[in-house]
C-alpha cells in the first residue's frame, strides 16, 4: 500500500507526460495476455510469485535507495483499493473536505496517514517537474 | 456484498479455506507420504498467495466457486486505542497470541453474512472498547479454530501498519 501510494503520483505523472513508456502497466489484463508469466515475473507483476532480481518501474525522480526501491509494478500497487481510496481522499483533503468525504469528523488515522503519503509524493513530483522541465518540442 | 479493503469504511472478507472457495485439490493434513505432503504443502502456499493478492485487490469474487456463496465477515478497521491495549497486553504476557488475535478479530467484525441465523452483537468492554460478543468466536471455533486465528492475524495486522506493497 505505501509503495502504491509513493508510485501513484510518479505513475499518473509518467502516463501524462511519456504516455508510450508506462503504456504497458496500465492494463494488467492486456499485460498478462501480452507477456508471458516469466517476463511479467521479471517486471515485479505483483499478481505473480515474486523472484529474485525482478526490476519494477519506478520514474526517474522517484527518491530511494537499494533498500526503499519498488518491489512491485505499479501497475499492480496503483490498483489497490485502499490506494485509490487514498488517492481520492487526497484530492478532497486539499480542498479542507476530507471530513465530507469519510461523513466524520475527524478522520481515521489510518486515512490521514495515506493522503499525507500521497501529498508528500504529489510535492515531490511537482518539485521534480520544476527542477527537470519538459524541453520545447519533446 | 463483497466490498474491497477500506482504510476506514466497513469492508468484507472471508476465510482462505471456506469450502465456497476454489480450494487447492491437496489434503490440509500430512499424510505420511513425505514427497505427497511436500507437494501438499506447496499447492497451498501457492493458494496463499494467490488467496492473499486476491483478498488486498478485493477481487475474492474471482476465487468463489460458481453457484456458492463464502461467509463473508463485515470489517471495520481497529481503532487506535483497541490496538494499543491489546498490544499492550501482548507485550506485559497477560494474554497470548490467540486471545491477542481473537481481541482482534472481535474489535474489527461487525457483521457476518452467509453464516446460518448468527448475527453479531457488540457491547463495550471496559479495557479494549467496543467489541463483538464472544459468541462469534464460540461459533466459528466450533467450525476451526483457524478462522478467527487467520481473521484476527490480519485485522492486527492492518491495524498496526498499512502494508508495505
Amino acid at each position: 500500500m505505501i509503495e502504491g501510494l509513493r508510485q501513484l503520483p510518479w505513475f499518473e505523472s509518467a502516463a501524462r507526460d511519456e504516455a508510450m513508456s508506462v503504456a504497458m502497466f496500465r492494463n494488467c489484463e492486456k499485460c498478462m495476455r501480452d507477456y508471458p508469466r516469466s517476463q511479467r515475473q521479471e517486471m515485479a507483476c505483483g499478481y505473480e510469485e515474486p523472484i529474485a532480481g525482478a526490476l519494477a518501474w519506478r520514474h526517474r525522480g522517484y527518491a530511494c535507495d537499494e533498500e526503499t526501491q519498488p518491489t512491485t509494478c505499479p501497475g499492480y500497487t496503483t490498483r489497490l483499493p485502499e490506494v485509490i481510496e487514498a488517492a481520492r481522499a487526497y484530492v478532497h483533503w486539499e480542498k479542507g473536505e476530507l471530513g465530507s468525504f469519510v461523513g466524520r469528523k475527524p478522520p481515521h488515522r489510518h486515512l490521514l496517514t495515506l493522503v499525507e503519503v500521497v501529498a508528500g509524493e504529489a510535492n515531490a513530483v511537482n518539485a521534480w517537474k520544476m527542477r527537470n522541465p519538459k524541453k520545447e518540442g519533446a | 456484498m463483497l466490498s474491497p479493503p477500506s482504510a476506514f469504511r466497513t469492508f468484507t472478507i472471508c476465510w482462505s479455506r471456506d469450502p465456497a472457495l476454489c480450494l487447492p485439490d491437496a489434503p490440509l493434513e500430512p499424510t505420511g507420504d513425505e514427497a505427497v505432503d511436500k507437494k501438499a504443502q506447496e499447492t497451498w502456499k501457492e493458494w496463499d498467495e494467490r488467496f492473499k493478492r486476491h483478498r488486498e485487490m478485493g477481487t475474492i469474487n474471482d476465487l468463489i466457486q460458481p453457484g456458492q456463496q463464502p461467509t463473508m465477515f463485515e470489517i471495520k478497521p481497529m481503532s487506535s486505542m483497541a490496538m494499543r491495549r491489546i498490544t499492550d497486553e501482548l507485550n506485559a504476557q497477560r494474554i497470548g497470541f490467540a486471545v491477542a488475535f481473537a481481541l482482534g478479530f472481535r474489535a474489527c467484525v461487525r457483521g457476518v453474512v452467509n453464516f446460518g441465523e448468527f448475527k453479531v452483537t457488540t457491547s463495550k468492554h471496559p479495557t479494549y472498547g467496543d467489541l463483538a460478543d464472544e459468541g462469534i468466536v464460540n461459533a466459528l471455533d466450533q467450525l476451526d479454530p483457524g478462522i478467527v486465528a487467520e481473521l484476527g492475524d490480519y485485522c492486527f495486522t492492518r491495524a498496526r501498519s498499512p502494508s508495505p506493497k
